[in-house]
């Protein structure tokens, strides 16, 4: 399950990497793991930008269709099981 | 939605009479906010997957044209069912007739600090590319237009940059579509016009005025107002335009519009691709999607479901 996946170590690096992607994208340090990043004021075009960043950094594209908000720490989650699932 | 309840949703004879002198009707309601609000979270994730979208080329795919706003849907099916929803068509089809063509929609974001839009009026939609895309049959149309229900997705206001209208100016064309627009994204966000920022999203529409000369008459507009799912129906031949997002809240503006013609309309007559807005896509997977009635025009292309198998819902 996504939720058991995303308590692992594994998962919380990739919680930071996702995060860290995120603030550069948006040009925003104050982003945290559970703000929605629509709030944020992240745009279609920066929120696809962020997706092909973590593509480019892993490898695998991330889904984000089905989450239930746009916030880092789904998306990092999201990731995990992509990249689990691929294992 | 009980079948009497659907059909009255469309304009009683006063509001119809008032529709014809104004050039628009509402804002009426199609979802409760929060409703709409609950939606739209969903809904902009989903939306980030373009890979079902019918325009796949670059200028669609990178988000930086107009064109990337186009048309989705015809692969997303909240927006599939939108298009058809009875509040809306009820009243489309009080002023256009019982046969009705959706051949459009559009999302308009404007986000804090974004520009206003320029004053204008649509007739062909030849303004940008130079090709007609919709023609009225007949000797003798005047112009035609089409019918734009413009739905807030998100909270529309003074502040946030809601639309503006003239009223009663749907039956004078104060435009000439024929003449030439110039495209430069330069322009964006980077314009002042009679003390405002505005622009045409990297064109400058006073580029079409039939008169050089001719300032609008913005003493007498009025502003749309609108809660997240309400809406607004109105000629695209009506006087519009929207003030800039002042950037005092954080919450972006958007406004999704559907664009409606009677079936005996041609859409993209002589043309199998759309350039504009500085973008090119192929219509080789575009279809109208008749949402009530039947089709008149027979060279209409016509979809009858998503690219995801999704059906529309005809009235």
């Amino acid at each position: 399950m996504v939720s058991d996946i995303a308590e692992s170590p594994v998962a919380q690096d990739l919680e930071a990497d996702v995060l860290e992607i995120v603030r550069q994208v948006l040009g925003l340090d104050n982003v945290e793991l559970d703000d929605d990043l629509f709030d944020q004021g992240a745009t279609s075009l920066s929120f696809v930008r962020i997706l092909a960043r973590i593509r480019s950094d892993r490898g695998v594209a991330v889904s984000v269709a089905d989450l239930p908000d746009a916030t880092p720490r789904h998306i990092a989650a999201q990731l995990a099981a992509t990249l689990g699932g691929i294992r | 939605m009980t079948e009497t309840a659907i059909r009255t949703s469309g304009l009683t004879a006063d509001e119809l009479a008032g529709f014809h002198e104004h050039g628009f009707y509402g804002p009426f309601t199609v979802y409760e906010p929060e409703e709409m609000e609950r939606t739209w979270r969903r809904e902009r994730l989903r939306l980030l997957d373009r890979s079902n979208a019918v325009y796949q080329e670059e200028a669609a795919q990178s988000g930086n044209t107009n064109i990337s706003n186009y048309d989705r849907h015809l692969d997303n099916a909240f927006l599939a069912d939108h298009i058809g929803e009875p509040k809306i068509v009820e009243k489309v089809a009080s002023v256009l007739g019982p046969d009705v063509l959706c051949w459009r929609t559009e999302f308009f974001p404007k986000y804090p600090g974004d520009e206003g839009t320029d004053w204008h009026q649509a007739d062909t939609f030849a303004n940008a590319s130079g090709s007609p895309q919709i023609i009225w049959p007949g000797a003798g149309v005047h112009f035609g237009g089409t019918l734009t229900v413009w739905t807030a997705f998100t909270p529309a206001t003074e502040e946030t940059g809601c639309l503006q209208f003239i009223p009663g100016t749907h039956q004078t064309m104060f435009y000439d579509e024929t003449k030439k627009m110039h495209y430069d994204p330069a322009r964006i966000n980077n314009e002042t016009k009679r003390g405002l920022r505005r622009g045409f999203f990297g064109y400058d529409y006073r580029e079409l005025q039939i008169d050089e000369d001719f300032v609008p008459d913005e003493d007498r507009a009025v502003s749309m107002v609108m809660r997240p799912g309400q809406a607004i129906m109105f000629w695209s031949t009506l006087m519009h335009a929207s003030k800039p997002h002042s950037g005092k809240s954080d919450q972006m503006r958007l406004g999704f519009a559907t664009r409606y013609v009677p079936s005996s309309v041609h859409v993209y007559p002589d043309t199998d691709e759309i350039v504009e807005y500085g973008g090119r896509v192929s219509l080789e997977r575009f279809g109208s999607v008749v949402v009530s009635g039947r089709n008149e025009y027979p060279g209409n292309v016509l979809v009858n479901q998503t690219t995801t198998g999704h059906p529309f819902h005809r009235r």
